[in-house]
């Protein structure tokens, strides 16, 4: 494995086990919860802990204590506290190197079969929710029978976790082991899980644990309809389903603080308050390499901000001590300037999204999309890009110009995708338009379509700050004969105008390309070139718009269902690299800028905040490096 | 003037149905609903939320119901339960969400209105008596520097020079470490120290206003023949101001001061997000850009109450102030 | 005029030539007789010029984008190289990036010395679509090097050359709006204080209605129901209009108070038994009552139409790039960014102000000439 790729492959039907083994360990916990067992409102470590806690190698020992600054957006920023501390049986961590690697987390072993059709995990012995009470596969079958079979929980069932519309099964073994079964092949199930975690009602929850002592209270299969009432009143929500969703009253760890969890803090003061805080859990599952019981810091509190400036002036003062979201590159010289005075520096990481105009190939306006449909203008539309200039005036000159293609670090990454069609090269372009039957041109200079209107495209984004990228695109696309109409928009309305196939052109920010499987709809057209076809194949063309029958993108849909139901990582890799090559070719998606850094504000007080991740989505943001590690010096 | 507030007290009730639900039409006039807003919210932070999951928060909200039955569903509960509903966004009840921020909502935007008021009538009518003198011009200069550059961009000019040249804490009301701490001598002092800025940006916005406009009525008041008749029978510069042309000038300021309640009650919102206030403001503005409609129709209502009440305030006022003015 | 002039004799004095003026005759005499006034009128006159030959005026395309001259500082303009004097002239500029901040360094390049040329040839523009042109009133003769009076923004477009683009729009499509809201505010707010009873209590309901609706919605799905294809500065034009709508109840409010209070007033009545037609009665004898009220707020209206747009924009509504206009511009520099790094982006702030003050001056001086009673 190249040391550079961050991506380390698992090979499937190998038993990996965790945890310490034959050593006698003396744990170590922080003295804010010794207090406590002094006091006897607490029992000692070693009766919290899992008789062989999980081992979180911390990148240097840290002191106990403090408070962790942060600032969050708002009910919307809810992902920001929520990332800090996800759960699952598998969790995207990074390696020394910068690498990430699936690592198990509450569990003591899994094993997958050969065919990974089944897999069978493990909890860890003396694992317990944040109340004491012991976690068991009690809670694993109370999950599958009483919400994740439960339609008034969970309406519909995702086909994530029900490939070829066969929901998983689960075989309960003992009281800490469980298996889950497919019906067919699911080669990347444990990459999916650590992205999605078991799905609804929210990925904010641990996979596969519910705490049945706490929520059976409010699940229709144990409670009443009167207590289920009696219920929703007192949490003063309108029916009782309102209390399981994703902002479930009772269920949601954000907004009860009453409610049993397994990360490593716990709310302590739910929004809407002005600060939202979080305190250690003290029957966390995990030490680090010394026998110290994780977290090291004691609590996390999160301000809230209202204007994007409000979090910069935070920032220049040294109120925050780690600050991973709601920061931009178009600050940088603003946040290194203040470093001195707000006594902080920055730690950058690696972006993944790779900012793209995306053409609409379904367009309603049909001689526009019969031009989308023709190569020769996607090729004219890529190469008529400076991508330096734009790079060098609106990202500081810090991202690298790219191709919608997997990124650089990825397994999938190939050079030549990720350059494709990148060259500058307006004459080149001017010319391939010529031939694509363009050659017409108005009094003002712009080229004709074959209706005789001029060639114009309006181009959509949600974001002002992106005001700029645009106007230097509209200069580019100018000189080879294309009117460019960039449009700042409300993004609700941005939004709307793509579910109803209602654009012509969008700047997104176009993600996803790390671990492809993860998520593979970017290239199977969702939410972008596509939106309508991938429609048409998600819905089996109940809706949508069906594509021509030679459209390469059923090429690519049939290589997805055959990588789905291939047996092994191998075999199925094979599908998705050739899905990219696809992707990446046909030029669906112009590619201007990526790679760029991402800036993580983080205090000169705080420790062990690596530096050189990849920031994705998939890999759970913030939580690839391992938050219960870092620490803040203590006088 | 009994019989007359009574009647207007019943023409507030179909005046209110009617605001009501205009509002709450308007409020979902833009495109998408609630769900849609969330997931735009969530996809820009990098977040997804499935379609799948989109339709179900659509059924659990009620939100593909017909607008008039979401309507009835929300106004009868305030008609009949006094229950403004439920935010969307904060999964919490509207009441207690406005509830926490109102008493400091009030605190600030009437310190800042009083504020305005002592500032700007004296200054006005010092500048109508003394028209063309050095502070005549300088309060022209600076009310319209306060007038002409966005109070947005000029909150934050004060609190960057607040923190570069002054070295004091900004932003927000307290610094964090007196946010979550019990109220103590050194806590007002803090707040003190904050909240000189939003009342310097707030009443420089206000009072140029008002001071123009009391100028202005003042210098023609000032020049009528009733003011020099009374200069000439020897009464002093004060008694002749003070006691006629003043209240006269004061005419348009009473006839819109009834529109403060409202605005007391919502606060400056643009002031109050740059600045991290902690007001109702910024509620109602993410209210009506998320389209959270309960949230934002209750406040809208609220507010529509107290521009109901302001205008029968001011016109009680209008008449009381100016013998002329007589309702039929 | 000029007959009166012709036939009066040489010795007439001063009285009888204002026993003899014209009401405007005299507004005008009293009025230049008031400096801030003047020169606050010229002040605008030269401000609507520049706006009109905006193309001129600027030395640059306010589209052109320099990489090389990223968020340059104002360019000093010189008189004296090493102790000579050459006339005025601008250096060069040596650019740098500092590896640690990413921030572009200017430093003068004292080496290169560029005089100030008037009536310069520069970039091509196209005057209203009526003629073609490269003649600028000023620039430098350099293919690298410029004159940036006001700095550059991000992405190295000349700031003055955008500012003075700005004013056309700000100056027109703006004003529009403003207009609109003030003639409904006086005529609703005359017939409301006028003739009270039914009529004033429908207006008064009226204006609470209104004052209630929620604007940022209703903003939000007109920009949204429009076609997203129409020119931004037409869609602005458009919805201010539509504001203009629901923007005339404090002006209607105030005059009708005071419309009120002097109904009954002697004048009016007098005017009312010489048979006066209820038309003549509001626009002839009781709206001219309150000039100067209206004419403050009108000098009130002007700011708050410019500020308005960027109030908006601030929502994530109103005018964006790349259309220009001051409000526009202002948004470039509402960030600590700009403020603590580029404070010359503050410059459209400083035309603002500028402006209205300029309004204000010139209100003032009409009010005083206009004043019957004064002296």
């Amino acid at each position: 494995m190249n040391s550079k790729k961050w991506i380390t492959a698992l090979a499937a039907g190998i038993l990996c086990t965790t945890g310490l083994t034959g050593l006698a360990w003396a744990f170590q916990e922080a003295p804010m919860l010794a207090e406590q067992v002094q006091a006897g409102t607490l029992p000692p470590v070693d009766e919290r802990l899992p008789t062989k806690p999980t081992v979180v190698n911390a990148l240097e020992v840290g002191q106990y204590g403090g408070t962790w600054r942060r600032a969050y957006s708002g009910p919307g920023d809810r992902w920001g506290p929520t990332k800090l501390m996800e759960e699952r049986v598998l969790k995207w961590t990074a390696d020394a190197n910068g690498g990430a690697v699936l690592t198990p987390g509450y569990i003591e072993s899994y094993a997958v079969n050969a065919d990974s059709t089944e897999f069978t995990f493990t909890l860890l012995d003396g694992l317990k929710w944040s109340d004491g009470v012991p976690v068991t596969t009690e809670d694993v079958a109370f999950w599958y029978n009483d919400i994740f079979l439960n339609r008034k929980i969970v309406p519909t069932l995702e086909p994530t976790f029900a490939p070829g519309g066969v929901p998983l099964e689960l075989e309960v073994v003992d009281a800490r082991t469980f298996k889950v079964k497919f019906a067919q092949p699911y080669v990347y199930f444990l990459q999916i899980l650590a992205k999605d975690s078991t799905g609804e009602p929210s990925l904010d929850r641990p996979s596969f644990l519910f705490p049945k002592h706490y929520l059976s209270q409010f699940n229709n299969n144990y409670a009443s309809e009167d207590e289920l009432t009696a219920a929703a009143k007192k949490f003063n929500v309108a029916a009782w389903t309102d209390l399981w969703g994703s902002k479930g009253a009772a269920t949601a760890w954000w907004s009860n603080p009453d409610l049993p969890v397994i990360t490593a803090w716990k709310i302590n003061t739910p929004p809407p308050a002005e600060t939202v805080v979080m305190v250690r859990n003290p029957y966390y599952y995990a030490v680090d390499q010394e026998g110290n019981q994780l977290p090291y810091i004691d609590r996390i509190e999160h301000r809230l901000y209202q204007d994007p400036e409000t979090l910069n002036l935070m920032i220049a003062q040294g109120q925050l001590d780690m600050q991973d979201r709601g920061l931009t590159l178009a600050n940088y010289t603003f946040y290194k300037e203040n470093e001195g005075r707000g006594s902080y520096h920055t730690v950058n990481w690696k972006d993944t999204n790779i900012w793209s105009l995306v053409p609409n190939m379904t367009t309603k306006d049909e001689v526009l999309a019969a031009l989308f449909a023709d190569e020769k203008v996607r090729e004219a539309f890529s190469i008529a890009v400076d991508r330096e200039l734009i790079i060098e005036l609106t990202q500081s000159g810090m991202a690298q110009p790219i191709q919608a293609a997997p990124v650089s670090g990825s397994q999938y990454y190939n050079e030549e995708l990720s350059t494709h069609w990148t060259e500058y090269d307006p004459d080149l372009a001017n010319q391939l338009l010529d031939e694509a039957g363009l050659d017409k041109r108005d009094d003002a200079g712009f080229r004709l379509r074959p209706d005789g209107k001029r060639f114009s495209l309006v181009v959509e984004t949600s974001d002002a700050a992106h005001a700029k990228t645009l106007e230097l695109l509209t200069e580019n696309y100018a000189q080879v004969g294309i009117e460019m109409l960039p449009r700042v928009i409300d993004r609700t309305q941005w939004d709307n105008n793509r579910a109803n196939n209602d654009f012509q052109m969008h700047w997104i920010p176009f993600d996803r390309m790390t671990y492809l499987p993860a998520d593979p709809r970017r290239l199977m057209g969702w939410d972008g070139f596509g939106n309508e076809y991938f429609k048409w194949y998600s819905t089996d063309g109940a809706e949508g718009i069906e594509p021509p029958a030679d459209d390469p993108v059923r090429e690519i849909w049939a290589l997805w269902d055959k990588a789905s139901q291939s047996s092994s990582v191998e075999e199925a890799d094979v599908s998705v690299n050739e899905m990219a090559r696809i992707f990446t070719e046909q030029g669906w998606v112009i590619g201007v800028y990526g790679e760029g850094p991402v800036v993580n504000i983080v205090s000169n007080t705080m420790h062990n905040v690596q530096a050189d991740l990849v920031q994705d989505d998939i890999f759970r943001g913030v939580g690839l490096a391992r938050t219960q590690q870092f620490w803040l010096d203590q006088k | 003037m009994v019989a007359f507030i009574g009647r207007r007290a019943l023409l507030a009730i179909p005046t209110l149905i009617f605001i009501s639900f205009i509002s709450f039409v308007i409020i979902q006039l833009p495109p998408g609903d609630y769900v849609t807003s969330y997931a735009a919210q969530l996809r820009q932070q990098g977040d997804y939320i499935s379609i799948a999951q989109e339709a179900i928060m659509r059924q659990n909200m009620g939100l593909n119901d017909p607008i008039l039955v979401q309507y009835w569903r929300w106004i009868s509960n305030i008609v009949f339960r006094g229950d403004f509903g439920h935010s969307l966004e904060w999964n919490a009840p509207v009441g207690t969400l406005i509830w926490d921020r109102l008493a400091l909502t009030l605190a600030i935007s009437s310190l800042s209105l009083v504020f305005t008021w002592i500032i700007a009538i004296p200054v006005g009518v010092y500048s109508a008596t003394r028209q063309y003198s050095i502070l005549d011009h300088l309060f022209t200069v600076f009310g319209f520097l306060g007038k002409g550059v966005p109070d947005f961009l000029l909150a934050l000019i004060l609190m960057w020079i607040g923190f570069i040249y002054l070295q004091i804490d900004v932003g927000g009301l307290f610094s964090p470490q007196y946010q979550n701490a019990p109220w103590s001598w050194d806590k007002v002092v803090n707040l003190l120290s904050h909240l000189w800025i939003p009342l310097v940006v707030l009443a420089t916005g206000g009072a140029a206003g008002l001071i123009r406009v009391m100028r202005a009525n003042m210098l023609d008041e000032l020049g009528k023949p009733y003011v020099e008749t009374a200069y000439a029978q020897g009464l002093s510069e004060r008694q002749v101001v003070w006691n006629y042309p003043v209240r006269v000038a004061l005419n348009p300021f009473i006839s819109t001061v009834g529109w403060s309640l409202p605005a007391l009650f919502s606060g400056d919102v643009i002031t109050a997000v740059v600045l991290n206030l902690p007001t109702t403001g910024p509620l109602l503005l993410q209210a009506l850009k998320m389209q959270d409609m309960y949230l934002a129709g209750s406040f809208i209502l609220i507010l529509s109450v107290f521009t109901v009440i302001g205008t029968l305030v001011s016109d009680i006022l209008l008449a009381w102030f100016d013998p002329r003015i007589r309702y039929a | 005029m000029t007959d009166s002039a012709l036939e009066a004799p040489k010795t007439r004095d001063h009285k009888e030539d204002l026993y003899t003026a014209k009401p405007w005759q005299l507004i005008w005499r009293r009025f230049s007789k008031h400096a801030l006034a003047v020169i606050s009128l010229w002040f605008l006159v030269l401000l609507a010029l520049t706006a009109i030959f905006a193309d001129q005026v600027a030395p640059y395309d306010p589209f052109k984008v320099q990489r090389l001259r990223t968020l340059a500082p104002p360019t000093g303009i010189h008189l004296f190289h090493e102790g000579q004097f050459i006339g005025p002239f601008v250096y060069g500029l040596a650019r740098e990036r500092d590896p640690n901040t990413a921030r572009v360094i200017y430093e003068a390049d004292t080496e290169k010395v560029l005089p100030i040329q008037l009536f310069y040839q520069g970039d091509d523009y196209n005057f209203f679509g009526l003629f073609k042109s490269n003649i600028h009133l000023f620039g430098v003769d350099d293919r690298r090097e410029q004159i940036n009076l006001l700095g550059t923004d991000d992405l190295g477009r000349d700031v003055f050359s955008r500012l003075m683009h700005g004013g056309r729009v700000t100056l027109s499509a703006g004003l529009v709006g403003v207009v609109f809201a003030f003639i409904l505010g006086l005529t609703l707010g005359s017939i409301s204080g006028y003739f009270g009873g039914w009529i004033d209590s429908s207006i008064q309901r009226l204006m609470e209605f209104i004052r209630s609706i929620p604007t940022i919605p209703l903003w939000m799905g007109l920009a949204a129901a429009l076609p997203i294809a129409w020119d931004p500065i037409f869609v602005y034009v458009l919805i201010t209009l539509i504001l203009a709508l629901i923007g005339w109840t404090h002006l209607a409010r105030v005059v009708r108070g005071q419309f009120m209070a002097i109904r009954n007033e002697d004048f009016v009545m007098a005017a009312r038994l010489a048979g006066a037609s209820e038309y003549r009665i509001i626009t002839k004898h009781m709206l001219p009552s309150m000039t100067s009220y209206i004419i403050a707020a009108l000098t009130l209206a002007v700011p708050e139409m410019i500020l308005g747009e960027t109030a908006l924009s601030f929502l994530g509504l109103g005018l964006r790039p790349p259309v220009v206009s001051w409000g526009v511009l202002l948004q470039d520099a509402q960030n600590l960014r700009s403020i603590s790094m580029a404070p010359w982006l503050l410059s459209p702030g400083l035309a603002v102000v500028l402006t209205v003050l300029a309004f204000n001056f010139l209100g003032d001086g009409l009010r005083d000439a206009a004043d019957p009673y004064g002296q």
